[in-house]
Protein backbone atom coordinates (compact mmCIF):
# COMPACT_ATOMS: atom_id res chain seq x y z
CA UNK A 1 0.00 0.00 0.00
CA UNK A 2 2.66 2.98 -1.05
CA UNK A 3 0.11 4.85 -2.88
CA UNK A 4 -1.61 7.27 -0.73
CA UNK A 5 -5.43 7.30 -1.38
CA UNK A 6 -7.05 10.58 0.04
CA UNK A 7 -8.22 9.49 3.21
CA UNK A 8 -5.08 7.67 4.26
CA UNK A 9 -3.34 11.00 3.22
CA UNK A 10 -5.70 12.90 5.53
CA UNK A 11 -4.51 10.69 8.65
CA UNK A 12 -1.24 11.38 8.19
CA UNK A 13 -1.25 15.14 7.99
CA UNK A 14 -3.19 14.32 11.27
CA UNK A 15 -0.33 12.46 12.64
CA UNK A 16 2.09 15.42 11.73
CA UNK A 17 0.09 17.79 13.28
CA UNK A 18 -0.37 15.82 16.06
CA UNK A 19 3.57 15.38 16.50
CA UNK A 20 3.85 18.85 16.40
CA UNK A 21 1.06 19.21 19.16
CA UNK A 22 2.99 17.15 21.21
CA UNK A 23 5.76 19.17 21.12
CA UNK A 24 4.39 22.14 22.62
CA UNK A 25 3.13 19.61 25.15
CA UNK A 26 6.08 18.44 26.38
CA UNK A 27 7.09 22.02 26.54
CA UNK A 28 4.42 22.68 28.61
CA UNK A 29 4.66 19.98 30.96
CA UNK A 30 8.27 21.22 31.01
CA UNK A 31 7.36 24.57 31.77
CA UNK A 32 4.66 23.26 34.78
CA UNK A 33 7.87 21.12 36.25
CA UNK A 34 9.50 24.36 37.35
CA UNK A 35 6.95 26.27 38.07
CA UNK A 36 6.37 23.28 40.55
CA UNK A 37 9.98 23.30 41.57
CA UNK A 38 9.99 27.36 41.62
CA UNK A 39 6.57 26.50 44.10
CA UNK A 40 8.91 24.10 46.31
CA UNK A 41 6.01 21.26 45.55
CA UNK A 42 7.37 18.25 46.56
CA UNK A 43 7.60 16.69 42.73
CA UNK A 44 10.23 14.72 42.16
CA UNK A 45 12.32 16.31 39.33
CA UNK A 46 14.68 13.30 37.99
CA UNK A 47 11.98 10.94 37.14
CA UNK A 48 9.46 14.07 36.04
CA UNK A 49 11.95 14.90 32.89
CA UNK A 50 13.02 11.28 32.60
CA UNK A 51 9.19 10.69 31.90
CA UNK A 52 9.39 13.97 29.41
CA UNK A 53 12.19 13.21 28.50
CA UNK A 54 10.59 9.33 27.17
CA UNK A 55 7.86 11.11 25.79
CA UNK A 56 10.45 13.59 23.88
CA UNK A 57 12.16 10.31 22.65
CA UNK A 58 9.59 8.56 21.09
CA UNK A 59 7.71 11.82 19.64
CA UNK A 60 10.81 12.27 18.07
CA UNK A 61 10.99 9.26 16.09
CA UNK A 62 7.44 9.66 15.11
CA UNK A 63 8.41 13.08 13.66
CA UNK A 64 11.39 11.18 11.74
CA UNK A 65 8.81 8.47 10.26
CA UNK A 66 6.88 10.84 8.57
CA UNK A 67 9.60 12.85 7.68
CA UNK A 68 10.98 10.11 5.33
CA UNK A 69 7.05 8.38 4.89
CA UNK A 70 8.33 5.36 7.59
CA UNK A 71 10.74 4.30 5.41
CA UNK A 72 13.51 4.38 7.45
CA UNK A 73 13.06 1.46 9.46
CA UNK A 74 10.98 -1.53 9.35
CA UNK A 75 7.70 -0.81 11.29
CA UNK A 76 4.55 -2.78 11.92
CA UNK A 77 2.31 0.00 11.55
CA UNK A 78 3.34 0.87 7.66
CA UNK A 79 0.32 1.26 5.65
CA UNK A 80 -1.73 1.58 8.91
CA UNK A 81 -1.79 5.47 10.13
CA UNK A 82 -4.87 5.13 12.19
CA UNK A 83 -3.20 2.50 14.31
CA UNK A 84 -0.33 4.68 14.48
CA UNK A 85 -2.34 6.82 15.79
CA UNK A 86 -4.27 4.87 18.14
CA UNK A 87 -1.04 3.59 19.34
CA UNK A 88 0.65 7.45 19.68
CA UNK A 89 -2.56 8.23 21.65
CA UNK A 90 -2.11 5.08 23.87
CA UNK A 91 1.28 6.30 24.85
CA UNK A 92 0.34 9.68 25.74
CA UNK A 93 -1.96 8.17 28.15
CA UNK A 94 0.87 6.53 29.68
CA UNK A 95 2.96 9.14 29.81
CA UNK A 96 0.12 11.79 31.55
CA UNK A 97 -0.51 8.57 33.80
CA UNK A 98 3.30 8.86 34.80
CA UNK A 99 3.12 12.36 35.30
CA UNK A 100 0.12 12.15 37.03
CA UNK A 101 1.73 9.64 39.69
CA UNK A 102 5.09 11.49 40.30
CA UNK A 103 2.99 14.58 40.56
CA UNK A 104 0.70 14.06 43.32
CA UNK A 105 -1.82 11.43 41.52
CA UNK A 106 -5.84 12.65 42.12
CA UNK A 107 -4.67 15.39 44.35
CA UNK A 108 -3.03 17.05 41.18
CA UNK A 109 -5.48 19.58 39.50
CA UNK A 110 -4.08 18.72 36.15
CA UNK A 111 -6.01 15.67 36.20
CA UNK A 112 -8.68 17.56 33.84
CA UNK A 113 -5.39 17.27 31.05
CA UNK A 114 -7.31 13.90 31.05
CA UNK A 115 -9.84 15.39 29.11
CA UNK A 116 -7.14 17.05 26.56
CA UNK A 117 -6.04 13.65 25.95
CA UNK A 118 -9.69 12.14 25.27
CA UNK A 119 -11.06 15.62 23.12
CA UNK A 120 -7.65 14.54 21.06
CA UNK A 121 -8.26 10.94 20.60
CA UNK A 122 -12.08 12.17 19.73
CA UNK A 123 -10.40 14.17 17.43
CA UNK A 124 -7.99 11.90 15.65
CA UNK A 125 -9.79 8.25 16.00
CA UNK A 126 -12.43 6.76 14.93
CA UNK A 127 -15.65 7.43 17.75
CA UNK A 128 -15.04 3.82 19.33
CA UNK A 129 -11.48 3.40 19.47
CA UNK A 130 -11.77 6.96 21.25
CA UNK A 131 -14.37 6.47 23.33
CA UNK A 132 -12.27 2.70 24.34
CA UNK A 133 -9.54 4.40 24.49
CA UNK A 134 -10.23 7.34 26.84
CA UNK A 135 -12.41 4.68 29.29
CA UNK A 136 -9.12 2.58 29.70
CA UNK A 137 -7.23 6.02 30.58
CA UNK A 138 -9.31 6.92 32.87
CA UNK A 139 -9.84 3.29 34.42
CA UNK A 140 -6.11 2.91 34.84
CA UNK A 141 -6.20 6.47 36.42
CA UNK A 142 -8.69 4.98 38.61
CA UNK A 143 -6.60 1.71 39.31
CA UNK A 144 -3.37 4.10 40.21
CA UNK A 145 -5.28 5.89 42.47
CA UNK A 146 -6.74 2.87 43.98
CA UNK A 147 -2.80 1.67 43.84
CA UNK A 148 -1.90 4.65 45.48
CA UNK A 149 -4.17 4.26 48.37
CA UNK A 150 -3.45 1.00 49.13
CA UNK A 151 -0.04 1.77 49.27
CA UNK A 152 1.18 -0.76 46.51
CA UNK A 153 2.85 2.70 45.00
CA UNK A 154 4.06 5.08 46.08
CA UNK A 155 2.08 8.23 46.28
CA UNK A 156 3.68 11.94 45.98
CA UNK A 157 1.69 14.09 48.53
CA UNK A 158 1.52 17.96 47.08
CA UNK A 159 0.32 19.00 50.76
CA UNK A 160 -2.41 21.63 48.64
CA UNK A 161 -5.52 19.66 49.78
CA UNK A 162 -6.50 18.43 52.62
CA UNK A 163 -3.92 15.04 53.58
CA UNK A 164 -5.42 11.72 52.99
CA UNK A 165 -7.98 12.98 49.98
CA UNK A 166 -6.26 9.66 48.14
CA UNK A 167 -6.89 7.52 50.33
CA UNK A 168 -11.18 8.55 50.68
CA UNK A 169 -12.68 5.78 48.35
CA UNK A 170 -15.68 7.96 48.02
CA UNK A 171 -13.85 10.74 46.69
CA UNK A 172 -11.49 8.69 44.23
CA UNK A 173 -14.43 6.78 43.56
CA UNK A 174 -16.51 9.97 42.32
CA UNK A 175 -13.53 11.42 40.25
CA UNK A 176 -12.77 7.75 38.45
CA UNK A 177 -16.40 8.26 37.28
CA UNK A 178 -17.07 11.95 36.79
CA UNK A 179 -14.03 11.55 34.73
CA UNK A 180 -14.79 8.57 33.32
CA UNK A 181 -17.92 10.39 31.83
CA UNK A 182 -16.66 13.54 30.95
CA UNK A 183 -13.71 11.94 29.15
CA UNK A 184 -16.38 9.22 27.16
CA UNK A 185 -18.49 11.97 26.38
CA UNK A 186 -15.60 14.39 25.41
CA UNK A 187 -14.04 11.98 22.98
CA UNK A 188 -17.78 10.56 21.63
CA UNK A 189 -18.23 14.38 21.30
CA UNK A 190 -14.85 15.53 19.41
CA UNK A 191 -14.90 12.48 17.42
CA UNK A 192 -18.88 12.78 16.20
CA UNK A 193 -18.01 16.34 15.10
CA UNK A 194 -14.75 15.59 13.69
CA UNK A 195 -16.54 13.16 11.50
CA UNK A 196 -19.03 15.19 9.88
CA UNK A 197 -16.36 18.51 9.43
CA UNK A 198 -14.41 15.68 7.62
CA UNK A 199 -17.53 14.48 5.51
CA UNK A 200 -18.56 17.62 4.86
CA UNK A 201 -15.16 18.99 4.08
CA UNK A 202 -15.08 15.47 1.38
CA UNK A 203 -18.49 16.99 -0.15
CA UNK A 204 -17.10 20.23 -0.60
CA UNK A 205 -13.93 18.88 -2.81
CA UNK A 206 -16.07 16.86 -4.63
CA UNK A 207 -18.37 20.07 -5.24
CA UNK A 208 -15.17 21.72 -5.99
CA UNK A 209 -14.15 18.93 -8.52
CA UNK A 210 -17.87 19.22 -10.30
CA UNK A 211 -16.93 22.53 -10.20
CA UNK A 212 -13.71 22.33 -11.78
CA UNK A 213 -15.41 19.96 -14.32
CA UNK A 214 -18.33 22.37 -14.77
CA UNK A 215 -15.95 25.14 -16.01
CA UNK A 216 -14.31 23.16 -18.15
CA UNK A 217 -16.89 22.47 -19.83
CA UNK A 218 -18.62 25.91 -19.75
CA UNK A 219 -15.02 27.33 -21.64
CA UNK A 220 -15.47 24.85 -24.46
CA UNK A 221 -19.07 25.29 -24.93
CA UNK A 222 -17.95 28.93 -25.18
CA UNK A 223 -14.84 28.19 -27.80
CA UNK A 224 -17.27 26.27 -29.76
CA UNK A 225 -20.34 29.09 -29.59
CA UNK A 226 -17.50 31.87 -30.35
CA UNK A 227 -16.60 29.49 -33.88
CA UNK A 228 -20.34 29.48 -34.43
CA UNK A 229 -21.25 32.54 -34.24
CA UNK A 230 -17.53 33.35 -36.80
CA UNK A 231 -19.68 31.31 -38.75
CA UNK A 232 -23.16 32.87 -38.02
CA UNK A 233 -21.64 36.65 -39.12
CA UNK A 234 -19.58 35.24 -42.63
CA UNK A 235 -23.32 33.15 -43.21
CA UNK A 236 -24.98 36.76 -42.21
CA UNK A 237 -22.61 38.43 -45.11
CA UNK A 238 -23.25 36.03 -47.57
CA UNK A 239 -26.74 35.78 -46.88
CA UNK A 240 -27.15 39.97 -47.18
CA UNK A 241 -25.00 40.07 -50.10
CA UNK A 242 -27.09 37.10 -52.12
CA UNK A 243 -30.76 39.02 -51.29
CA UNK A 244 -28.57 42.51 -52.26
CA UNK A 245 -28.15 41.72 -56.39
CA UNK A 246 -31.73 41.28 -56.96
CA UNK A 247 -33.30 43.94 -54.82
CA UNK A 248 -30.98 46.13 -56.03
CA UNK A 249 -31.67 44.82 -59.90
CA UNK A 250 -35.58 45.54 -58.90
CA UNK A 251 -35.14 49.02 -57.48
CA UNK A 252 -33.11 49.47 -60.45
CA UNK A 253 -36.06 48.69 -63.13
CA UNK A 254 -39.17 50.06 -60.98
CA UNK A 255 -36.64 53.30 -61.11
CA UNK A 256 -37.05 53.17 -64.83
CA UNK A 257 -40.92 52.61 -64.66
CA UNK A 258 -40.98 55.15 -62.25
CA UNK A 259 -38.71 57.74 -64.45
CA UNK A 260 -40.99 56.72 -67.79
CA UNK A 261 -37.96 54.68 -69.36
CA UNK A 262 -40.67 52.03 -69.97
CA UNK A 263 -43.64 54.03 -71.76
CA UNK A 264 -46.51 56.24 -70.25
CA UNK A 265 -47.13 55.06 -66.91
CA UNK A 266 -50.56 56.28 -65.48
CA UNK A 267 -51.44 57.93 -62.31
CA UNK A 268 -52.41 54.81 -60.55
CA UNK A 269 -49.62 52.47 -61.67
CA UNK A 270 -46.91 55.34 -60.69
CA UNK A 271 -48.86 54.81 -57.20
CA UNK A 272 -48.06 51.71 -56.55
CA UNK A 273 -44.60 51.61 -58.18
CA UNK A 274 -43.78 54.08 -55.82
CA UNK A 275 -45.23 51.72 -53.06
CA UNK A 276 -43.48 48.66 -54.08
CA UNK A 277 -39.72 51.18 -54.23
CA UNK A 278 -40.73 52.32 -50.64
CA UNK A 279 -40.95 48.37 -49.72
CA UNK A 280 -37.84 47.76 -51.61
CA UNK A 281 -35.88 50.37 -50.54
CA UNK A 282 -36.55 49.35 -46.93
CA UNK A 283 -35.40 46.04 -47.75
CA UNK A 284 -32.25 47.51 -49.38
CA UNK A 285 -31.71 49.44 -45.72
CA UNK A 286 -32.04 46.24 -43.89
CA UNK A 287 -29.69 44.61 -46.10
CA UNK A 288 -27.50 47.27 -46.14
CA UNK A 289 -27.10 47.50 -42.38
CA UNK A 290 -26.99 43.55 -42.08
CA UNK A 291 -23.27 44.05 -44.08
CA UNK A 292 -22.20 46.44 -42.16
CA UNK A 293 -23.00 44.32 -38.99
CA UNK A 294 -21.70 41.48 -40.09
CA UNK A 295 -18.39 43.55 -41.12
CA UNK A 296 -18.03 45.17 -38.27
CA UNK A 297 -18.12 42.21 -36.50
CA UNK A 298 -15.56 40.51 -38.56
CA UNK A 299 -13.22 43.39 -38.38
CA UNK A 300 -13.37 43.07 -42.31
CA UNK A 301 -12.23 46.29 -43.59
CA UNK A 302 -9.96 45.05 -46.45
CA UNK A 303 -8.68 48.61 -47.72
CA UNK A 304 -7.02 50.02 -44.41
CA UNK A 305 -3.85 49.06 -43.52
CA UNK A 306 -3.47 47.53 -39.97
CA UNK A 307 -1.50 44.83 -37.98
CA UNK A 308 -2.55 42.09 -39.56
CA UNK A 309 -2.79 38.58 -37.69
CA UNK A 310 -1.18 36.47 -40.82
CA UNK A 311 -1.86 33.56 -38.70
CA UNK A 312 -5.84 33.54 -38.42
CA UNK A 313 -5.38 34.72 -42.06
CA UNK A 314 -3.60 31.87 -42.88
CA UNK A 315 -6.23 29.88 -41.25
CA UNK A 316 -8.84 31.46 -43.11
CA UNK A 317 -7.01 31.10 -46.76
CA UNK A 318 -6.36 27.89 -46.01
CA UNK A 319 -9.92 26.49 -44.79
CA UNK A 320 -11.11 28.23 -47.54
CA UNK A 321 -8.82 26.72 -50.34
CA UNK A 322 -9.56 23.24 -49.03
CA UNK A 323 -12.39 23.24 -50.81
CA UNK A 324 -10.87 23.86 -53.92
CA UNK A 325 -7.90 20.94 -52.81
CA UNK A 326 -10.81 18.75 -51.65
CA UNK A 327 -12.61 18.50 -55.10
CA UNK A 328 -9.68 17.47 -56.89
CA UNK A 329 -8.41 14.97 -54.03
CA UNK A 330 -5.27 17.09 -53.24
CA UNK A 331 -3.72 16.74 -49.80
CA UNK A 332 -3.35 20.56 -48.40
CA UNK A 333 -0.95 20.61 -45.72
CA UNK A 334 0.25 23.77 -43.35
CA UNK A 335 2.90 23.86 -41.19
CA UNK A 336 2.44 27.09 -38.70
CA UNK A 337 4.70 28.31 -36.37
CA UNK A 338 3.10 28.66 -33.05
CA UNK A 339 3.12 32.68 -33.30
CA UNK A 340 3.37 34.62 -36.19
CA UNK A 341 4.97 38.52 -36.32
CA UNK A 342 2.00 40.72 -37.67
CA UNK A 343 2.06 42.35 -41.20
CA UNK A 344 1.34 45.88 -41.18
CA UNK A 345 -0.87 46.28 -44.84
CA UNK A 346 -4.49 45.75 -45.80
CA UNK A 347 -6.06 42.67 -45.41
CA UNK A 348 -6.42 42.28 -49.13
CA UNK A 349 -2.84 42.24 -49.03
CA UNK A 350 -2.63 39.54 -47.25
CA UNK A 351 -5.44 37.63 -48.73
CA UNK A 352 -4.38 38.29 -52.57
CA UNK A 353 -1.08 37.80 -52.07
CA UNK A 354 -1.30 33.48 -49.87
CA UNK A 355 -4.73 33.34 -51.56
CA UNK A 356 -3.17 33.54 -54.73
CA UNK A 357 -0.27 31.24 -54.16
CA UNK A 358 -1.87 28.56 -52.23
CA UNK A 359 -4.61 28.80 -55.30
CA UNK A 360 -2.61 28.70 -57.99
CA UNK A 361 -0.67 25.81 -56.81
CA UNK A 362 -3.50 23.79 -56.06
CA UNK A 363 -5.07 25.12 -59.89
CA UNK A 364 -1.78 23.56 -61.39
CA UNK A 365 -1.41 20.30 -59.34
CA UNK A 366 -2.97 17.18 -60.72
CA UNK A 367 -5.68 15.06 -59.11
CA UNK A 368 -4.26 13.38 -55.79
CA UNK A 369 -0.88 15.33 -55.41
CA UNK A 370 -0.62 17.58 -52.51
CA UNK A 371 0.27 21.35 -51.75
CA UNK A 372 1.75 22.71 -48.60
CA UNK A 373 2.51 25.46 -46.80
CA UNK A 374 5.45 26.10 -44.52
CA UNK A 375 6.29 29.29 -42.52
CA UNK A 376 9.04 30.20 -40.58
CA UNK A 377 10.12 32.62 -38.61
CA UNK A 378 13.34 34.57 -37.97
CA UNK A 379 13.47 37.03 -35.78
CA UNK A 380 10.61 39.83 -36.83
CA UNK A 381 10.76 38.40 -40.99
CA UNK A 382 7.78 35.73 -42.07
CA UNK A 383 9.75 32.76 -44.47
CA UNK A 384 6.63 31.39 -46.04
CA UNK A 385 6.96 28.28 -48.85
CA UNK A 386 4.05 27.30 -50.91
CA UNK A 387 5.16 23.98 -52.45
CA UNK A 388 2.56 21.80 -55.01
CA UNK A 389 3.74 18.16 -56.67
CA UNK A 390 1.87 19.96 -59.58
CA UNK A 391 3.10 19.99 -63.83
CA UNK A 392 5.89 22.47 -63.10
CA UNK A 393 7.05 25.25 -65.06
CA UNK A 394 9.80 25.17 -67.69
CA UNK A 395 13.09 26.93 -66.83
CA UNK A 396 12.77 29.53 -69.98
CA UNK A 397 9.05 30.67 -68.50
CA UNK A 398 10.48 31.06 -65.02
CA UNK A 399 11.54 34.51 -64.94
CA UNK A 400 7.70 35.35 -66.25
CA UNK A 401 5.90 34.26 -64.14
CA UNK A 402 5.33 37.22 -62.34
CA UNK A 403 4.47 39.39 -65.55
CA UNK A 404 1.05 40.67 -66.06
CA UNK A 405 -1.47 38.02 -68.71
CA UNK A 406 1.67 35.54 -68.92
CA UNK A 407 0.46 32.41 -68.39
CA UNK A 408 3.10 29.15 -69.81
CA UNK A 409 1.50 27.00 -72.31
CA UNK A 410 1.87 24.11 -70.26
CA UNK A 411 0.05 26.09 -67.29
CA UNK A 412 -2.49 27.05 -70.33
CA UNK A 413 -3.29 23.17 -71.34
CA UNK A 414 -3.61 21.76 -68.00
CA UNK A 415 -6.24 24.38 -66.59
CA UNK A 416 -8.51 27.28 -68.55
CA UNK A 417 -9.90 30.15 -66.76
CA UNK A 418 -6.55 31.20 -65.51
CA UNK A 419 -6.27 34.90 -65.79
CA UNK A 420 -2.11 35.49 -65.52
CA UNK A 421 -2.85 38.50 -62.95
CA UNK A 422 -2.48 35.80 -59.96
CA UNK A 423 1.56 36.11 -59.71
CA UNK A 424 1.82 39.50 -61.01
CA UNK A 425 -0.34 40.23 -58.10
CA UNK A 426 1.26 38.61 -55.57
CA UNK A 427 4.65 39.85 -56.83
CA UNK A 428 3.02 43.21 -56.23
CA UNK A 429 1.90 43.06 -52.77
CA UNK A 430 5.39 41.39 -52.11
CA UNK A 431 7.28 44.44 -53.87
CA UNK A 432 4.43 46.84 -51.70
CA UNK A 433 5.67 44.96 -48.45
CA UNK A 434 9.33 45.17 -48.52
CA UNK A 435 9.36 41.55 -49.54
CA UNK A 436 11.39 38.96 -51.64
CA UNK A 437 9.88 36.11 -53.78
CA UNK A 438 11.04 33.27 -55.33
CA UNK A 439 9.86 30.61 -57.19
CA UNK A 440 11.99 27.61 -58.04
CA UNK A 441 10.17 24.31 -60.50
CA UNK A 442 10.95 21.39 -62.26
CA UNK A 443 8.69 20.16 -65.11
CA UNK A 444 6.21 17.42 -64.03
CA UNK A 445 7.50 17.49 -60.25
CA UNK A 446 6.20 20.43 -58.85
CA UNK A 447 6.94 24.03 -57.92
CA UNK A 448 8.18 25.82 -54.76
CA UNK A 449 7.59 29.83 -54.21
CA UNK A 450 9.32 31.08 -51.40
CA UNK A 451 8.25 34.39 -49.96
CA UNK A 452 10.10 36.48 -47.51
CA UNK A 453 8.61 38.89 -45.70
CA UNK A 454 9.56 41.56 -42.97
CA UNK A 455 7.71 41.28 -40.14
CA UNK A 456 5.31 44.50 -39.10
CA UNK A 457 5.62 45.56 -43.13
CA UNK A 458 7.90 47.97 -43.84
CA UNK A 459 5.93 48.90 -47.04
CA UNK A 460 5.16 52.58 -46.49
CA UNK B 1 -22.18 59.19 -84.23
CA UNK B 2 -23.97 57.77 -80.92
CA UNK B 3 -21.29 56.65 -78.51
CA UNK B 4 -21.30 53.39 -77.31
CA UNK B 5 -21.54 51.57 -74.20
CA UNK B 6 -20.62 48.32 -72.61
CA UNK B 7 -22.59 46.73 -69.73
CA UNK B 8 -20.90 43.70 -68.25
CA UNK B 9 -23.07 42.30 -65.64
CA UNK B 10 -23.94 38.24 -65.60
CA UNK B 11 -27.67 39.50 -64.84
CA UNK B 12 -29.59 40.04 -67.57
CA UNK B 13 -32.39 42.00 -65.35
CA UNK B 14 -29.55 44.92 -64.28
CA UNK B 15 -28.31 44.76 -67.57
CA UNK B 16 -31.83 45.61 -68.97
CA UNK B 17 -32.36 48.71 -66.19
CA UNK B 18 -29.47 49.97 -67.38
CA UNK B 19 -30.03 49.96 -71.22
CA UNK B 20 -33.51 51.20 -71.23
CA UNK B 21 -32.32 54.31 -69.65
CA UNK B 22 -28.89 54.54 -71.87
CA UNK B 23 -30.67 53.69 -74.76
CA UNK B 24 -33.13 56.46 -74.22
CA UNK B 25 -30.83 58.75 -74.11
CA UNK B 26 -29.33 58.10 -77.32
CA UNK B 27 -26.53 55.89 -76.36
CA UNK B 28 -26.05 52.63 -78.20
CA UNK B 29 -25.58 50.22 -75.53
CA UNK B 30 -24.21 46.09 -75.80
CA UNK B 31 -23.91 44.19 -73.31
CA UNK B 32 -21.41 40.85 -72.32
CA UNK B 33 -22.02 38.76 -69.25
CA UNK B 34 -18.75 37.65 -67.81
CA UNK B 35 -15.50 39.39 -67.79
CA UNK B 36 -13.97 37.13 -70.76
CA UNK B 37 -16.94 37.93 -72.97
CA UNK B 38 -16.93 41.43 -71.88
CA UNK B 39 -12.74 41.63 -73.06
CA UNK B 40 -14.33 39.85 -76.36
CA UNK B 41 -16.59 42.76 -77.24
CA UNK B 42 -14.31 45.16 -76.18
CA UNK B 43 -11.78 43.94 -79.13
CA UNK B 44 -14.40 43.65 -81.43
CA UNK B 45 -17.27 46.46 -80.86
CA UNK B 46 -14.75 49.27 -79.57
CA UNK B 47 -17.02 50.96 -76.86
CA UNK B 48 -16.27 54.23 -75.46
CA UNK B 49 -17.12 53.05 -71.93
CA UNK B 50 -17.25 50.21 -69.92
CA UNK B 51 -19.79 49.78 -67.24
CA UNK B 52 -18.97 47.00 -64.59
CA UNK B 53 -20.33 44.89 -62.58
CA UNK B 54 -18.05 44.28 -59.78
CA UNK B 55 -19.18 40.81 -58.85
CA UNK B 56 -20.30 38.53 -62.06
CA UNK B 57 -18.85 34.67 -61.96
CA UNK B 58 -16.89 35.41 -58.67
CA UNK B 59 -15.58 38.68 -56.65
CA UNK B 60 -12.70 38.20 -58.88
CA UNK B 61 -13.57 38.53 -61.92
CA UNK B 62 -15.22 42.12 -61.89
CA UNK B 63 -11.84 43.05 -60.38
CA UNK B 64 -9.78 41.20 -63.11
CA UNK B 65 -11.57 42.44 -65.90
CA UNK B 66 -10.94 45.68 -64.94
CA UNK B 67 -7.11 45.30 -64.15
CA UNK B 68 -6.66 43.37 -67.59
CA UNK B 69 -8.48 46.63 -69.27
CA UNK B 70 -6.60 48.51 -67.68
CA UNK B 71 -3.30 46.75 -67.87
CA UNK B 72 -3.59 46.49 -71.98
CA UNK B 73 -2.03 49.36 -73.63
CA UNK B 74 -4.58 48.96 -76.41
CA UNK B 75 -7.70 49.08 -74.09
CA UNK B 76 -5.87 51.04 -70.69
CA UNK B 77 -8.02 54.46 -71.93
CA UNK B 78 -11.41 52.97 -71.91
CA UNK B 79 -13.16 54.83 -69.52
CA UNK B 80 -14.90 52.16 -66.54
CA UNK B 81 -17.94 52.76 -63.94
CA UNK B 82 -17.57 50.31 -61.70
CA UNK B 83 -20.88 48.91 -59.86
CA UNK B 84 -20.49 47.50 -56.53
CA UNK B 85 -23.14 45.20 -54.60
CA UNK B 86 -25.61 46.42 -51.89
CA UNK B 87 -23.80 47.99 -48.77
CA UNK B 88 -20.48 47.81 -50.59
CA UNK B 89 -19.72 51.21 -49.83
CA UNK B 90 -17.02 52.07 -52.17
CA UNK B 91 -15.16 54.04 -49.77
CA UNK B 92 -14.85 51.36 -47.33
CA UNK B 93 -14.57 48.15 -48.83
CA UNK B 94 -13.80 48.48 -52.46
CA UNK B 95 -12.00 51.44 -52.50
CA UNK B 96 -9.63 50.74 -55.31
CA UNK B 97 -6.13 50.49 -53.98
CA UNK B 98 -4.75 52.74 -56.70
CA UNK B 99 -1.94 49.61 -57.88
CA UNK B 100 -4.29 46.80 -58.82
CA UNK B 101 -7.86 48.55 -59.92
CA UNK B 102 -7.71 51.58 -61.05
CA UNK B 103 -10.97 51.68 -62.22
CA UNK B 104 -12.08 55.59 -63.51
CA UNK B 105 -15.41 55.75 -61.31
CA UNK B 106 -17.12 53.62 -58.50
CA UNK B 107 -20.97 53.43 -57.71
CA UNK B 108 -23.36 51.16 -55.51
CA UNK B 109 -26.28 49.61 -56.83
CA UNK B 110 -28.88 50.67 -57.01
CA UNK B 111 -28.22 53.56 -59.54
CA UNK B 112 -30.61 55.99 -59.83
CA UNK B 113 -31.67 57.01 -63.44
CA UNK B 114 -30.70 60.16 -63.41
CA UNK B 115 -27.30 59.34 -61.28
CA UNK B 116 -26.28 56.76 -63.96
CA UNK B 117 -26.65 59.19 -66.99
CA UNK B 118 -24.27 61.76 -65.32
CA UNK B 119 -21.73 59.17 -64.20
CA UNK B 120 -21.66 58.12 -67.64
CA UNK B 121 -21.27 61.60 -68.89
CA UNK B 122 -18.43 62.19 -66.81
CA UNK B 123 -16.93 58.77 -67.94
CA UNK B 124 -17.40 60.21 -72.08
CA UNK B 125 -16.31 63.62 -70.73
CA UNK B 126 -19.49 65.44 -72.29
Amino acid sequence: MNERSGPQRGVELHIAWYVRLRWAAIAGAVLLGAAAAVARLPIPLPPYLGVLAAAAAYNASFALCQRTHLRCMPCPLRGHPTWCLTGQVAADWVVLLLLLHISGGVENPFVMLMAYLAAMSGALLPLRSAVGLSACGVLAFFAMTYAEAASLIGHVHLGMGPPGLYESRPYVIAVAGGGLAAASLVSALTSTITDRLRRRGEVSRKTAEQLQAATEDLSSALGDLQKLDEEKSRFLYVAAHELGSPLATIESLLATVSDGYAGQVDEGAAVMVRRARGKVADLLRLVSDLMTLSRVKEGLEPTKRVLIDVKSALTRILEDEKVNADEKAITLSAELPRHIPPLYCTHENVDSLFRNLIRNAVRYTPEGGSVSLTVRIDGAAIHAEISDTGIGIPAEDLEKVFTEFYRSPTAKRHAKGGTGLGLSIVKRVVDTLGGDIHVESEVGAGTTFRVQLPGYGSGD
Amino acid sequence: MAKRILIADDDPDAVAAVRVVLEANGYEVDSADSGEQALERIAVAKPDALILDVMMDTLDDGFQTCWKIKNAPETKDLPILMLTGVGQETGLEFQPNDEFLPADDYAEKPLQPDDLLARVKKLLGE
